[in-house]
């Protein structure tokens, strides 16, 4: 039998939990469910494209899998931008089996094989919180106003101008010095990433409660490669894949939880919203969430269907 | 696989020894390794995406910003004036003019976080000044390409900063690292500068006799529009105004402002710098965009990973792997962009490197130095380059110039191994 | 070169490098009213952002290409010159335009298809200002198409100035 090499390539470094809960179990787990008749390399750190490239090169077979931001995509894959809205779950574990759910059904055509890729596994991160430089309390979303908070992506920005907040966008290369210095006063962000960059040697306090939208990955696989694959591979591919899926996203959970427990250790302030605080944010969130199904009914996308199809996904 | 990567660097020597231009040398090269490695689709897939992907990114607007800062100064004669000055001041002295290039750098770099960014400025200001008082060409030209590598290491620096969130190491600390090691660098340099000029004095004429005070303080009157946008600048960063990144774009408004207003520059003078600093950019840009091709090029052949494997496989002293790890960084740097060969390299050598019980903020300081001395080793040495177009002085005659810099460069490597408290005493204080 | 040719390339290519120019000077400009508007008033400029690096960025690297060769601006090594520029009729030269014309022609050809099909399908980010962007993609092959014809035609008429002109 001949050996089945596949390419995967993503934007972490190997120590980031991004890769340590996707890209190296699924390689060591499908090497070894396959009897070593697949080898899976990996190509972390944007190595083979950047972030925003990554889409291109599993859909030109650049590579034969990637982890794909849908952050970078909002324009090839718009209706799949609806998962990172903000408010649509608490638990991010429901959220990714949610957001796999569509994107193997109601997407899988029109975002997915029109792209010329399948989607293998998904994941979102846990609800995003607002942190800050200097700010210790937030009793009142008034309290935003002004605020200059760095948003990372285009939903991010229309989610801290819901809030009142001024969004800036800052290259995350930037962001350290930006908060330390004061250029921007918080950040909307994951709490296991901001390790990665080393922002808890810049923050005062972080909220814990807070659901100011998501990020979402896909693992894409080139349709052309998947097709391709004699039976048995697709099947051990599949069944990774699955597992990960679930995996990752508790994993992810997890992390988010432990990141509590080291910003707390710190000295970072960990600010749980009143359910009054809570609900302010939710009502000024909704317009983020209008503005999404604007543009894509604009377009001529069903955007409310597909948010309804998500949502009961979510609820399942 | 090797023997694909050892081929095309090969037919890249060619190719840039029958003179054709080093961006196509590099999309040459790295196209057809593709071919060769993976076959067409990853050829095509990567030629229509890789060249694009790389230049749309905002941290590296930063690049054609300060070149145009850079032109509207020059433009608006005020470069000009700061090395007169300097000239006025220090040029009695043997190499008085490179000096005040290094004094120059050091503020460029306080400023800049691109080496690329502060070679071009450096040379198109001082250049001209030095060739008007008759320095030559391999010894200016060749200082202005080292001093401009002084920004990668002097705060705030692009290839720190992307140590730092490839590794998880602390951004912070690795800036206050890396000050005492550029002030080392900035010394050696003008250690340099003093021993070239003396054992061949032809390299920097002096000036016939001491200036006048009178006239000498007479020469400062055009020179502080220019320190003072330098020192705002600064503030600037630091005061958290402005991010590194956008400095160079609020600077170069700033000097098209203070020329307007001041005088000093009419509309063919505007036209000129634009379309200067723009050629220049585009050059530079052009690069960048082509070596991205021959970079996943060698990323898919697996050439350094497998080197890194073996070197992890040896089981020799740590030591030693540290310094194969840095030799390959060095040997790397003849080829690659610095940032390219950090991208390439960190996610397999930081591991190895760190779990072998070495200082990461210390490891920073080192990765960065060899990747700044691969700046100006031939044959891809990206600063050189940049000083050669920039002065229209032919790249075997800065090559030339750049040597006795290397010499010391290694030098000052080899300090920062031996004494890591140059790299970690300031990051302890904090 | 035969004059009407030059003439026909030379003038696309200040076009291009105009268009570049212009990039250069409105990311400037846009950099500079979002930090100072953030700064100043709390306001910075949305958008500036994916201006700058969606277009003006690959504006100016790939509209500024043409011209920037055509004026002898990329760097190249001269260790060999003398001697290369003695062999009649300058194969080398010829060699190097044929290598280059076909990479660059290439490139172009791949990226317009790219470019093509992203306005067929009038791919629109989402966010507060959409950006179209299809229009981030047609400057690759624009740049590199009028390099390739130049380069074609310095196969049969190879430059006879190694170092640029200037
Ligand atoms: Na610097
Ligand atoms: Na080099």
């Amino acid at each position: 039998q001949e050996k089945i090499v596949l390419k995967y390539a993503d934007q972490f470094p190997l120590t980031h939990a991004g890769s340590k809960l996707s890209a190296q179990p699924f390689k060591q787990m499908v090497e070894e469910r396959s009897a070593g008749r697949i080898e899976v390399q990996l190509y972390p750190a944007e190595q083979l494209a950047k972030a925003a490239g990554l889409l291109d090169a599993v859909r030109n077979r650049v590579t034969d899998i990637a982890m794909v931001g849908v952050v970078y995509v909002s324009d090839r894959m718009p209706l799949t931008s609806a998962v990172e809205l903000p408010g649509l779950f608490t638990d991010s574990v429901a959220g990714s089996i949610a957001f796999t759910k569509l994107a193997q059904n109601e997407l899988l055509e029109s975002e997915y094989l029109r792209n010329g890729v399948r989607p293998l596994f998904t994941m979102v991160t846990p609800p995003y919180q607002a942190m800050f430089a200097k700010k210790t309390e937030l009793n009142d979303v008034s309290e935003l106003e002004g605020v200059k908070m760095r948003a990372a992506g285009a939903t991010g920005e229309l989610i801290a101008s819901s809030l009142g907040a001024v969004p800036v966008r800052v290259p995350a290369s930037d962001l350290y010095l930006a908060l330390e210095r004061g250029t921007v006063d918080g950040a909307n962000y994951n709490p296991p990433s901001l390790f990665a960059y080393k922002i808890e040697e810049v923050l005062s306090s972080i909220t814990t409660n807070a659901s100011l939208g998501t990020v979402a990955f896909a693992a894409l696989v080139n349709e052309d490669v998947w097709q391709g694959l004699p039976e048995d591979a697709r099947k051990v591919v599949s069944e990774v894949a699955t597992e990960i899926g679930e995996t990752m996203a508790a994993g992810f959970k997890e992390q988010t939880g432990s990141a509590y427990d080291k910003l707390e250790e710190l000295g970072i302030k960990l600010i749980e919203l009143s359910p009054e605080t809570q609900a302010q944010f939710t009502e000024k969130l909704q317009s983020v969430e209008a503005e999404w199904v604007k543009q894509m009914e604009g377009r001529g996308l069903p955007g409310q269907a597909t948010l309804d199809a998500y949502r009961s996904y979510l609820q399942e | 696989m090797v023997s694909v990567a050892v081929g095309m660097t090969l037919l890249l020597f060619v190719l840039l020894l029958a003179g054709m231009p080093v961006a196509f040398t590099m999309l040459t090269t790295g196209a057809l390794g593709l071919y060769l490695t993976g076959g067409i689709y990853p050829l095509i897939g990567v030629i229509k995406t890789a060249p694009y992907e790389h230049v749309t990114s905002y941290t590296l607007s930063t690049l054609p910003m300060f070149v145009l800062m850079a032109e509207f100064l020059t433009a608006g004669r005020f470069t000009r004036d700061l090395f007169a000055a300097s000239h006025k001041w220090l040029g009695h002295m043997r190499g008085g003019i490179a000096y005040a290039a290094v004094a120059g750098g050091v503020m460029l770099s306080a400023v800049s976080g691109s080496s690329t960014a502060a070679a071009g400025t450096l040379a198109a200001a001082a250049h001209p000044e030095m060739r008007r008082y008759g320095y030559n060409d391999s010894f200016s030209t060749g200082a202005l390409a080292v001093i401009g590598t002084l920004a990668i290491m002097i705060p705030p620096s692009i290839g720190l900063v992307l140590f730092g969130v490839f590794t998880e190491t602390s951004v912070g600390a690795l800036l206050m690292a890396g000050l005492l090691p550029g002030a080392l660098t900035a010394a050696s340099y003008a250690l340099t500068i003093a021993f070239i000029v003396r054992r061949n004095p032809d390299a920097a004429p002096t000036a016939a006799e001491p200036v006048s005070m009178r006239e000498r303080i007479f020469g400062l009157k055009t020179v502080w529009p220019i320190l003072l946008l330098m020192g705002s600048m600064i503030a600037a960063i630091y005061s958290g105004a402005i991010t590194p990144t956008e400095v160079g774009a609020v600077g170069a408004l700033a000097a098209l402002v203070i020329a307007i207003v001041m005088r000093r520059m009419g509309w063919s003078d505007f036209l000129h710098a634009l379309s200067a600093a723009t050629r220049n950019s585009a050059m530079i840009l052009a690069i960048i965009a082509c070596s991205a091709v021959f970079g996943i090029f060698l990323t898919l052949t697996g050439v350094t990973q497998n080197l890194l494997m073996a070197i992890q496989a040896a089981d020799v002293p740590p030591f030693v792997v540290l310094l194969c790890v840095l030799l390959m960084l060095l040997v790397l740097g003849f080829f690659l962009d610095q940032l390219a060969i950090l991208v390439l390299t960190l996610p397999l050598t930081f591991p190895l490197l760190a779990g072998l019980g070495y200082e990461p903020v210390w490891l920073g300081i080192l990765f960065v130095k060899a990747a700044e001395i691969g700046l100006i080793t031939p044959p891809m040495g990206i600063n050189v380059f940049v000083v050669a177009s920039t002065t229209k002085v032919t790249v075997g005659k800065v090559f030339r110039g750049v040597w006795p810099f290397v010499l010391v460069e290694l030098i000052v490597l080899a300090l920062l191994i031996a004494f890591p408290a140059i790299s970690l005493w300031l990051p302890g204080r904090m | 070169m035969p004059r009407p040719l030059e003439r026909a390339l030379s003038f696309f290519d200040r076009i291009f490098m105009a268009i570049a120019q212009l990039a250069i000077f409105v990311m400037m400009l846009s950099i500079s009213v979002d930090a100072l508007g953030r700064y100043l008033f709390n306001r910075p400029l949305q958008g500036s952002f994916e201006f700058t690096t969606l277009y003006l960025m690959v504006i100016l690297t790939f509209l500024g290409l043409p011209a920037t060769y055509a004026s002898g601006g990329h760097i190249r090594l001269d260790v060999l010159k003398p001697w290369l520029a003695r062999i009649p009729g300058n194969p080398v030269e010829r060699v190097n335009a044929l290598i280059a014309a076909g990479i660059f022609g290439f490139l172009a050809w791949h990226s317009g298809i790219e470019a093509v099909s992203k306005f067929i399908d009038r791919d629109t980010s989402f966010g507060v200002i959409q950006f179209p962007l299809y229009w981030s993609y047609v400057w690759v092959p624009l740049g590199c198409g009028l390099l390739a014809l130049r380069l074609a035609v310095e196969i049969v008429f190879p430059r006879s100035d190694l170092e640029g002109d200037e």
